[in-house]
């Protein structure tokens, strides 16, 4: 018998055991691993893989919704697509010019950038707690979200001379802020600008890009560089391993030098390497303590003391800043990588082989449309693949369906948010935004978020939804008024009373973004667990057990 | 402020909560248990494992002599009392492994290669990939108490302890939260109800692999809840806390593996911290051996029985001093197994003059042909330990000489 | 894999495109693919082929700093690290310093074991308000002390702020960043030496006298005379007071009329505004040419022009003005 079943069985009759009690029915490692092993692993069940067709209408709206807005769609919007399928494309398509799709691009970009760590204690101790190291970790894809807010070119990216960030990081930072004028700002930031000398050139000028990677005399930005490299161009030089060579003596300083310079393996990162390097010696402060914020300019020619190694990218010599930036700007990894990230972020997986293709298609457009963040998303959006079905590029290939994803950590975040105004929040800082409290045990990291469900997911949205169930309802109660969507549903209900079948079915279409008839067994079941919740507590209870339980449904983790 | 300690709540778990809840299993198939315990930075050998007094290129501690130990050729300090009391209680249970290659000097590269045996993060690491082949035995096969982890396609097996993992099972994070709010009692209800909605929507069309991690997901955490007031889930901030809770965990049944780290060993300013950190390691790894053997498992017989100890780290530190006489990256380091399936009492593997690794032949004598030790070998010897096929997994063997 | 089929045309397309980016001039295409496909990046040429991103090169700035203005700049940038008055930075420090209290901030646990004149030392972790509203975070200390002999007395004063803020409920606030040392000698002989390190800001009242406390001024460096008859200076300086220079660095600088009046020694490199460096390289007087035989400017002239590149590139010889460093050792 699978194993799981048994657990099943054990857990439905809630008996305290772990499953480690079931492991003498088991033979681990029998399970033959798929095609892909090693690496690979099984399915321990057996959905109705075949029966998948391609999202619906009202699934491809959940998703479009979650994916540029993080929050589910509307019940206006529900029963808009409900009464007319055709109406999807124009629907979903608008959401790109919603206030909240600029955050949406920052979070899909946010891994890469990695500025989203739990603190800067480099920065000084004001930078450990609080909120001020996430306004540090915010930067990059700030940027990424005034850019995809205002249509900007993707190549503002290294062209900007502004960064928005809070205002109160602009202030100890020492930033001069500046009107914004016509232009949309993302959420919470003002727009500002570095006075201490440094070239202008949008993440290349950021602090907190090189106060995330560090760098010493001796590493000479090495690593920044690296980092640059995979961020922009989707390209680490880390992606593969270094095989130091066996007549080299590593313990001799400068043997080591001298075969950076002119052993050929070493050449084969180090050429290119070293010299983007050179560009970054003004964010070097090597007696500094802390991390400093403002630029050393004439650190800018430490390349001349430490190694030698001129400027340049890639084999062409330039050796500012703006010119790193010209390169980069026109380099067509950039452009590639670019459609890489928003690729992944949207599909809910990583790049295969057979996707090639399908990248070739997006990047067309988004070429044609001169690097439009927002083309480039309804590209994606208006793909086959991102509607779960199966399809064959022009270019080839053969992509993957999507027939189901995982919320992002900042989407579960945002869309519980939304729906009950709760935010789970500790020493001033939001839970789903910090290592130490939920973010990682709920999939994420400051590489992004899992594709992978995880227990931690499911246990984290759990408590999202207690949380949130009892503080929407309470909030009724006491007569306050909360920011989530469900504030407007319980006023219009009666906490003390038993939900009509209607009530539970509206509930089901807010929370669940399902349309069911109030006979539906959906309803139903609801129905029963409230009563069966009342029964053993009291009706305000009762709501906040039924509101639990659409709010912790699966149809709000997968999607 | 928002630290780790602040977010510490509850006691460290005692030996063993579960395991008298839990009926004695003896399942000979079931592989070893797993207790990874990462240097995190890099350890330097040259304190202990490497004793290259000879080599004149190499910057050897000042007060620091050469030591003999049964088979062991170790490097010993009046500094560092408790790593010589933990050798000589532990030589025989000890197997060495010198001249390990991690191939690189980034952090982040040695590390995956070291936990993986190879650069990319999408593989799974041993641990993860012991804990997966577990996982119908275990709630939570790979438990991460601190330190890095990388789950490959295995998310919904690796759990991580080193934020909220224990008050978000029990609950109390909502009632100590800034907004507190205690949930409804009717937890059974929503637990009947919500497993019969994962029930149905994993029968619903869709992604097979997402469902099926969300079925196992939603299993698993349910598990957990029902466990919680048996075994608190709370790492520390001590090496000492951690082993104790990780213990707790195998003892419980709940995990195969479980990682707990140490940081600190990235010692560019002063190698000389390297000295207090070892003392700390083997001061803490000495007591969890001893935890360890005075713990039942949850398969019968003692814990020391059916785990194994992994003293594992990304890298070693160059064979110079730096101008602050720390050290920097070094692509070849040790790496330290302890616990039942192994030849204990002898090193394999070593270090050349200059400090370059030495490899293993199929006897387990040294190899001077190969480069030093693959970390694939370190990883095959490990799923070998943990009764699977390595082939499976890696394309090489296990390190020869090391298994019994 | 049985799902991927690569299309061989694109693959084979997608190489030359990015052969084509990668090339020097991405206008420039091979002559047999014109005839395929039309104009290079024509989205309506062969739909098989990718389109090339062959963004057109942006404008390319040009170097903005004439030779003439990177002379004057020598002496500017001279003054400019003078005027810094971090003597000021010191001495705010020192009068908020006199509102600290038996618990902000926190009492130490150890003494110090150096003597000095006078020693202020803080170690606050966690922020605290003084009774007369000063507020303290971060960590630091002034040291002042004074040797003194029969031929001379040695002076010197050294603060050190790490992440350090002081915020008072006057409007006063100045935040420390790094180290500032100056030492004084005056008897036999008269020598002031002053080395910076780090960041510094202030509220704005204060930076009207101490320009290293304005965020868009930093310097960082040594600086040194002797005697009103020499000068030296390494370091770098940022300030808007070097316009149309963003930024100078001052390797090895020296002065000595005694040697040469209307020349320095050492190198001096600008930034202008549009990212270039101009560098100015003089050669040493003539009584120290001699030291200098792998450089080949070392000719030991003393005709008061040094050689100029531009972006790494020979530009000629710049002459400073006549009379140029005339004052700069009279303070």
């Amino acid at each position: 018998m699978n194993i799981e079943t048994i657990g099943a069985r054990i857990l439905a009759i809630a008996v305290l055991v772990s499953l480690a009690a079931c492991s003498d029915e088991t033979t681990p490692g029998d399970d033959a691993l798929g095609d892909d092993a090693p690496g690979g692993r099984d399915t321990e069940t057996e959905p109705g893989e075949a029966d998948f067709e391609g999202l619906t209408a009202t699934q491809l709206l959940v998703r479009a919704s979650l994916d540029l807005r993080g929050v589910r769609p509307s019940v206006e919007e529900l029963a808009a697509v409900e009464a007319d399928e055709g109406a999807i494309d124009t629907l979903t398509e608008g959401f790109v010019d919603d206030s909240r799709f600029g955050d949406r691009m920052g979070d899909v970009f946010a891994g890469a950038w990695r500025t989203r760590i739990d603190s800067y204690e480099g920065g000084g101790p004001e930078f450990i707690g609080g909120d001020l190291p996430r306004y540090v970790g915010d930067e990059p894809s700030n940027l990424i979200a005034f850019i995809a807010l205002n249509d900007r070119p993707y190549t503002d990216l290294v062209d900007s001379e502004y960064t928005y960030v809070a205002e109160e990081l602009a202030t100890l930072w020492g930033l001069e802020t500046v009107a914004a004028g016509e232009d949309l700002l993302p959420a919470g930031t003002v727009r500002g600008r570095y006075v201490d000398g440094r070239p202008q050139q949008g993440v290349l000028s950021m602090n907190s890009v090189f106060w995330r990677t560090e760098s010493t005399i001796e590493n000479a930005n090495r690593g920044r560089a690296n980092a640059l490299s995979s961020a922009l161009l989707c390209q680490s030089f880390l992606d593969r391993p270094i095989d130091f060579p066996t007549d080299l003596d590593l313990t001799d300083s400068e043997s080591i030098r001298n075969a950076i310079r002119t052993d050929p393996a070493c050449q084969g990162c180090h050429s290119t390497l070293d010299p983007l390097a050179s560009y970054l010696w003004g964010y070097m402060y090597p007696e500094a303590a802390f991390y400093q914020s403002t630029y050393d300019v004439p650190g800018e020619l430490g390349w001349t003391a430490h190694t030698g190694v001129e400027p340049g990218y890639f084999g062409r010599q330039g050796s500012r800043m703006t010119d790193l930036a010209g390169f980069v700007a026109a380099d067509e990894r950039f452009v590639s990588c670019a459609v890489q990230t928003v690729y992944e972020g949207m599909m809910g997986r990583p790049v295969q082989l057979a996707d090639e293709g399908a990248l070739a298609e997006h990047r067309e457009d988004f070429l044609a449309s001169g690097l439009s963040l927002k083309s480039l998303v309804l590209s994606i959006l208006r793909s086959p693949t991102y509607r779960g079905m199966a399809y064959e590029p022009r270019f080839g290939g053969s992509p993957a369906p999507v027939q189901g994803k995982v919320v992002p950590v900042e989407v579960m975040s945002s869309a519980m948010k939304s729906l009950t105004g709760y935010e789970l929040r500790y020493f001033g800082r939001e839970a789903m935004t910090v290592d130490f409290a939920l973010r990682r045990l709920a999939g994420g990291s400051d590489r992004g978020s899992a594709y992978d469900v995880s227990t931690g997911a499911v246990l984290v949205q759990r408590r999202l939804a207690e949380g949130g169930a009892v503080y929407a309802v309470q909030t009724v109660l006491d007569g306050g008024q909360s920011s989530g969507l469900l504030d407007a549903y319980l006023r219009a209900v009666d906490l003390s009373a038993e939900p009509t079948a209607e009530d539970l079915a509206s509930l089901v279409a807010l929370v669940r973004s399902r349309q069911v008839d109030p006979s539906d067994e959906a309803v139903t079941a609801l129905a029963t667990l409230w009563r069966d919740a009342q029964s053993a507590s009291s009706a305000t209870d009762a709501w906040a057990t039924v509101l639990t339980a659409v709010l912790a449904d699966p149809d709000l983790l997968l999607y | 402020m928002f630290t780790r300690r602040t977010l510490l709540r509850g006691s460290i778990a005692a030996g063993g909560l579960l395991a008298t809840a839990v009926p004695a299993l003896a399942n000979p198939t079931n592989g070893c248990r797993f207790l990874f315990v990462l240097a995190d930075g890099g350890w330097d050998p040259l304190c202990i494992f490497a004793p290259l007094f000879d080599a004149g290129s190499i910057d050897m501690e000042e007060d620091a002599e050469p030591w003999t130990l049964g088979n062991f050729n170790l490097v010993d300090s009046p500094q560092r009392p408790q790593t010589r009391a933990f050798f000589e209680r532990r030589h025989q249970q000890i197997v060495l492994l010198n001249g390990v290659s991690t191939r690189s000097v980034n952090h982040r590269t040695c590390l995956t290669v070291a936990m993986t045996g190879s650069t990319s993060v999408q593989k799974p690491d041993w641990a993860s990939i012991l804990g997966y082949e577990a996982r119908g035995r275990t709630t939570l096969p790979h438990l991460v108490l601190s330190g890095d982890a990388f789950p490959g396609p295995y998310s919904v097996y690796v759990s991580y302890a080193d934020g909220m993992l224990q008050s978000t099972i029990d609950g109390t994070i909502l009632i100590d939260s800034e907004s507190p709010v205690t949930a409804p009692p009717t937890t059974d209800l929503l637990d009947a109800f919500l497993l019969a909605r994962a029930e149905a929507r994993v029968a619903e069309p869709g992604d097979p692999t997402k469902l099926s991690d969300y079925d196992q997901a939603v299993r698993r955490s349910h598990a957990l809840v029902k466990g919680s007031g048996e075994l608190p889930l709370v790492t520390a901030d001590t090496l000492e806390g951690q082993l104790s809770t990780a213990i707790a965990a195998l003892a419980g049944g709940i995990c195969q593996c479980v990682t707990v780290s140490l940081g600190g060993w990235d010692t560019h300013a002063d190698n000389s911290q390297q000295t207090p950190l070892f003392e700390e390691l083997f001061a803490a790894v000495d007591g969890a051996l001893d935890h360890l053997a005075s713990t039942p498992s949850p398969d019968g017989g003692m814990l020391s029985d059916d785990t194994v100890v992994v003293l594992i780290t990304e890298m070693g530190r160059t064979p110079a001093y730096n101008g602050s006489l720390g050290r920097d990256h070094w692509p070849y380091t040790s790496m330290m197994l302890i616990g039942p399936g192994l030849d204990g009492g002898r090193s394999y593997g070593g270090y050349t003059s200059l400090y370059t690794g030495i490899g293993v032949g199929s006897d387990g004598g040294l190899d001077p042909s190969q480069p030093g030790i693959p970390s694939e070998a370190f990883g095959a010897t490990l799923l070998a330990l943990g009764g699977l096929d390595p082939a499976r997994y890696v394309g090489i063997a296990p390190i020869g000489g090391v298994l019994t | 894999m049985d799902n991927v089929r690569p299309n061989w045309t694109y693959v084979v397309a997608l190489v030359g495109t990015l052969g084509t980016a990668c090339a020097e001039d991405p206008g420039v295409e091979d002559a047999d693919d014109a005839g395929d496909t039309g104009d290079n990046g024509d989205p309506g040429g062969d739909p098989n082929r990718p389109t090339p991103h062959a963004p057109m090169p942006p404008d390319r700035e040009e170097p903005n700093l004439s030779g003439e203005e990177a002379a004057r700049l020598v002496t500017t940038g001279i003054e400019a690290f003078s005027d810094m008055n971090a003597a000021g930075v010191i001495q705010l420090v020192e009068e908020l310093a006199t509102e600290f209290s038996d618990q902000c901030p926190p009492p130490l646990e150890e003494e110090p074991e150096f003597e000095a004149d006078s020693f202020v030392r803080w170690i606050v972790p966690e922020p605290c308000t003084t009774p007369s509203g000063l507020t303290i975070s971060g960590d630091g200390s002034v040291r002042r002390s004074a040797d003194e002999s029969p031929e001379e007395t040695l002076s010197s004063v050294i603060l050190i702020g790490e992440s350090t803020r002081f915020e008072h409920s006057d409007g006063r606030w100045i935040e420390l960043n790094g180290s500032i040392s100056i030492n004084t000698v005056t008897g036999s002989e008269e020598v002031n030496a002053i080395e910076l390190e780090g960041t510094f800001v202030g509220d704005p009242t204060s930076r009207q006298a101490t320009p290293l406390l304005r965020p868009d001024v930093q310097a960082s460096g040594e600086m040194s005379t002797r005697n009103g008859e020499s000068l030296s200076l390494t370091g770098g300086i940022t300030s808007p007071a070097l316009a149309p220079a963003i930024s100078i660095d001052f390797n090895a600088v020296g002065i000595q009329p005694a040697l040469c009046q209307s020349e320095p020694s050492g190198v001096v490199s600008m930034r202008d505004a549009n990212g270039y460096w101009h560098e100015l390289r003089f050669t040493d007087p003539p009584a120290l040419g001699e030291h200098e035989i792998d450089d080949p400017f070392a000719e030991g002239d003393c005709d008061g022009c040094g050689q100029l590149s531009v972006d790494g590139q020979m530009s000629g010889s710049v002459c400073l003005a006549s009379g140029a460093l005339e004052g700069l050792l009279s303070d």
